[in-house]
This record gives C-alpha cells, structure tokens and sequence, in this order.
C-alpha cells in the first residue's frame, strides 16, 4: 500500500487530536493522486473532504488496504510493514504537535524519486515528496 | 412630621452616596465611575458639600438632587459601553489609543495579577529551572472539564507559576488537558479584539479577540514599527547561543498575522526568542492558517503571567477554539515557556546572564544546533512571528544596522531602508551585519 501524511517543518502530523492544517489544493492533488487507485481514510479525515473520490472510509483501512490502495493517514493507525511507497506533504510551517511522523526512511530502504513544490489555497508553498521502498 | 421626612431623605441620600462609592470600588476609576463618585459626592447630605454647592456654585438643593441624578444616570450610561468588547468597526481606535482606559478585561487581569502577584520578592529564575515555590493557590484546578462549561468570568482562566511544571526542553505544555476555558456567553462569530491597559508595574494582561479575516491583515499588507515599544523588563542582551543572537524579542500577545497589531504596547511583552519562535509562532500560524482555509473563527486569549512583581512575564498562556464548527478545527489550551536555554532570566528586571557551565564553545554549538534544527518561519509577509525586530539597511554596502548605530547617521537617505522582519531571512538575501553593532 501506499500512505500519505502531511508533515510541518518538525515531523509533527497532530495535536491534541486534531490536524494540524488543510489545504483545498492539496485534498484535490491527492484525490488526483490516487484517481486510478482506491483512497482510504479514517472517518475523521473524510469530513474534511467533500470534493469526492474515489474514497473508502473504514478506520481499519490499515489492515484493509491493498497493494496498489492509498492511504491518507492523518488519526488513524498505520504500519509501514506492507507499504511500498510513502508520500510526504510539508506544510513548510511550523505547527504544535503531540504527534510525529518518527519513521527513519532512509534507514528503512526508502528512495526519494520525486519532489515537488506547488502552492496551496492556504498555504504558500506545500512541497510533495515521493519515497519509494528499494525492495518494493 | 416635618422631622421624620427630613430623616428619610438623609437616609436616601446617604444610601444613595454609599451606592456611588461603592460603584466607584467595583469598576475601578473608569470616566463612568468618576461620574457617579462625583453624584455620591453632591449627594452626601452634609454641610460642607451643601455649604460649596449652595454658596461657590450657587446651586440649590433641588437642582443638586437632579444633578447628582443626571451625573448617576450618565455615569451608568457611559459603564456598559466601557464594559463591552470592542465591536470591530471600533478596534482600529481602541488599539491604536495606546493609553485607553482598561474595558472589562482589564478589572478581570488585575484579578489574575493579583492572583499571580501573592509572592514574596521577585525573583531571579534560571530559565531552565523555573522556580516551584507556590504562588498562589493552583486555579486551574477548580475548572471544569468541559471547555465552556465554566460560567466563570475571564478570571477563571487563571494559571499561576506555581500550577507549571519545571521546564523540561518542551517549549509548551497542555493546561487543563487542552481544553480552553472560554464561557459559551464568551463565545461569539463576530471578529473583535480586546486588550487590557497596562498595570502600575507597566505589564501587559490579558488579550482576547475573536480571530477572523476581519481583523487580520489584508492582501500585501506589512508590518509596520514596534521598535519604539519597550514593553516592561526590556533589558536587551545578546548571546551566541541565541539564533540572531538577541535574546529577546518584542512578542505580540495576539500575534501580527491574526490582529494586524502593530505598536500597540498593550499587545507587546518581552519574550525570549525561544519563547517567541518555539513557543508561540506554532500555534499563532495553526489559527491563521485554520482561519485562511476555512474563513471561520477562532477565539483567542492569551494570558501574560507573571510572578509577583516581575516585570518579565515567566511564560504565556494562549487558549483558542474554533467557533463554527465548535472545536473540531482548532481547540487548545496551552502554557508556552518564557525561557531561553542556555541564558538565565532575571524575571524582576528582565537582566540575564550566560547560564554558568555553559562554555563559549558549548553556547556556539546549540546555536548551530539550532540553526540545523530549525527552520527560520517563511512568511515574512503573512506576519512571521520571528519577525519582530527593525533594522536599517543599507542598500548600497548591503549591511545590516540596529537603528541605533552610529553608521545609520552618516548612512545617505537614499542608500538608507528601515526593515521590520526576521534577520535570518534579511541575511539570506545577502545582506551581512555590521561589524559595528552587531
């Protein structure tokens, strides 16, 4: 599977319980993302998108999710065992957290294959960043 | 008959001047309440104020009755206006009159410094190990779990030192397990911001606004000078260990990029640049970020507090939640440190010194550690919170000054640039400081 997690300048993802921002622009670049492909999200995180797609809400979509599937993680649990690729957002803020992205990809044999930067309706700069597992 | 019904109308008069006085204790010297002490006065049924009123202002008793009436009902009049929150066509005076009488905020942060204020000698306080000697009786812990179920006024959200752990590395800690403790009377969608006067010590108490676009700064709107601000305990010093060496910082209560506030010094503390980048700037650009996106609100209080007479507040509380969607978006309730690792505070004046141990070479490394650590805030435009100091630039020699140097006057008008931001982010842009005052 694949999982996304928007990140501020510190690895934060949460804090107290809450996302720590949004972006329209960023829930459309990932709805694009995953056209083709199936979108898991926790219930929390389908409330923020009302845009549509191609999107299932299931809490458990950790334990659901197939091999080509998204996952947007943002309360939900995760584990990187069957995951081949991993997409960062950066908010390039800082924000309070309580909660981290702690995950060392490049002692786990994650590559960088792409970054991009492109403005949020928010946000000024969000920049995209694509790790691909070497043995996936 | 005659005997009875002058005795009567002594008592009412009397009952009448008590009511005056007593107006005048629970609201404090506001005009209205100088209105109505001056209607207890005429009022008092005694010779001498009848002597003056009847022989130097050449009044007689019935119209000094209808005066002192008028002089009451005016005084009422005048006191709910003072006592309500500045409605937003308004606020643009109310902060920008520096020196304006304290609204309803103000009684209730006397409260809360009061509260603060029962300790012995201010004290000197290493900022990495903040002192535990209670204060005052712990305040939060009488609030109620729910965020607006406390009907308590705005001194209900009281957190003394004594409530705050030690600082332990973590720029800021949870109060009241994150939840604000806004009243739902408190709760409102309409923008507006309130700031409380300066107390006799010159302190900051308590800001609160409720944060929407209306009040926030407008496309390509900059900051303007906070740099003739001194806020109370500005002894300013600088270390190595410090990123942009200065040590503090002239830290908005209601942060720029949420009020659009520039000098108002009744929204300006000293605070360390810890205090202010780690500390606060987090939280400040979650709300304005939230409010952007989404075009809701967020109330907002912060909460200066300080240690019995100290002038340098030992940390900030900030509270917010989002109104439109009660909570969902955003919803804390946090005490920020006012510290400075490596630099120890003295709270009573704001003077510091090298925490001792910390060698040049250990004080150097942090700095860089720092530096690689943390990211300087991009959104110098959008109100950075970092952005908080003036310097001079030379356009021509590409040198950064401090407006007090002496190379600014010998500096052509012409080469010649005033610039309110983040030195980090000037420096990126090529320019280096001077060798003079740096």
């Amino acid at each position: 599977m694949k999982l996304i997690f928007c990140i501020d300048d510190k690895n934060g993802l949460m804090f107290n319980g809450r996302r720590q921002s949004q972006d329209r622009v960023l829930r459309e670049r990932i709805l694009n993302l995953a056209t083709n492909s199936r979108l898991w999200m926790s219930d929390y995180s389908s409330r923020q998108f009302t845009e549509g797609g191609n999107i299932t809400i299931d809490n458990d979509y950790a334990n659901k999710a197939e091999k080509d599937d998204y996952c947007f993680i943002e309360d939900g649990g995760y584990n990187f065992e069957n995951c081949t690729e991993i997409v960062l957002y950066n908010w390039n803020r800082h924000y309070p957290s309580d909660i981290q992205f702690d995950f060392d990809l490049k002692a786990n044999g994650y590559k960088r294959v792409s970054k991009t930067d492109f403005a949020g309706s928010s946000h000024k700069k969000i920049t995209e960043e694509i790790y691909v597992r070497k043995d996936g | 008959m005659k005997k009875i019904s002058n005795t009567l109308s002594s008592a009412l008069q009397w009952a009448f001047a008590v009511l005056c006085f007593l107006g005048v204790l629970v609201y404090g010297f506001t005009f209205g309440s100088l209105l109505i002490l001056l209607a207890g006065l005429i009022a008092m049924p005694i010779k001498p104020v009848r002597k003056f009123l009847r022989e130097k202002l050449k009044v007689k008793t019935l119209v000094a009755v209808l005066l002192s009436i008028v002089l009451f009902v005016g005084g009422c009049m005048v006191m709910p206006q003072l006592e309500t929150d500045v409605p937003i066509d308004e606020t643009t005076v109310t902060t920008t009159e520096e020196e304006e009488p304290a609204t309803t905020v103000a009684q209730t942060t006397e409260e809360l410094t009061s509260e603060v204020a029962t300790t012995e000698e201010p004290t000197t306080e290493p900022t990495t190990e903040p002192t535990t000697e209670p204060t005052t009786e712990p305040t939060t812990e009488t609030a109620t779990s729910s965020i607006v179920a406390n009907k308590e006024n705005l001194s209900s959200n009281k957190v003394s030192v004594a409530d705050i752990p030690n600082f332990s590395g973590k720029a800021y800690i949870a109060v009241n397990g994150n939840k604000p403790y806004f009243t739902e009377s408190e709760i409102t969608s309409q923008a507006f911001e309130t700031y409380t006067s300066l107390d006799s010590n010159g302190r900051c108490g308590v800001a609160m606004a409720c944060c929407g676009a209306e009040i926030m700064p407008g496309p390509g709107e900059e900051r303007g000078s906070i740099s003739s601000i001194k806020p109370s305990g500005w002894v300013q010093a600088q270390y190595d260990c410090v990123s942009g060496k200065y040590l503090y910082n002239r830290c908005h209560l209601i942060g720029w990029q949420l009020s659009a506030e520039n000098a108002n010094r009744r929204n300006l503390i000293t605070g360390t640049k810890y205090l202010n980048i780690e500390g606060m700037l987090p939280f400040e650009n979650m709300v304005a970020d939230y409010i952007n996106e989404t075009g809701n609100h967020v109330m907002y209080r912060i909460t200066p507090i300080f240690k019995g007479n100290n002038l340098v507040a030992s940390g900030v509380q900030m509270e917010a939640y989002s109104v439109e969607d009660g909570g969902d978006g955003i919803c804390f309730n946090v005490y920020c440190y006012n510290v400075q690792p490596g630099v120890v505070i003295n709270y009573a004046t704001g003077s510091s010194y090298l925490e001792s141990g910390s060698s040049e070479t250990s004080t150097k490394k942090e700095t860089t550690t720092k530096e690689t650590t943390t990211k300087a805030p991009t959104t110098t435009n959008s109100g950075s919170h970092n952005v908080s100091a003036s310097y001079i630039l030379n356009t021509n020699t590409k040198k950064v000054h401090y407006p007090g140097c002496r190379s600014v006057k010998q500096m052509a008008d012409k080469n010649k640039q005033e610039y309110n931001g983040s030195l980090d982010d000037i420096l990126s842009r090529g320019y280096t400081t001077c060798g003079n005052c740096f």
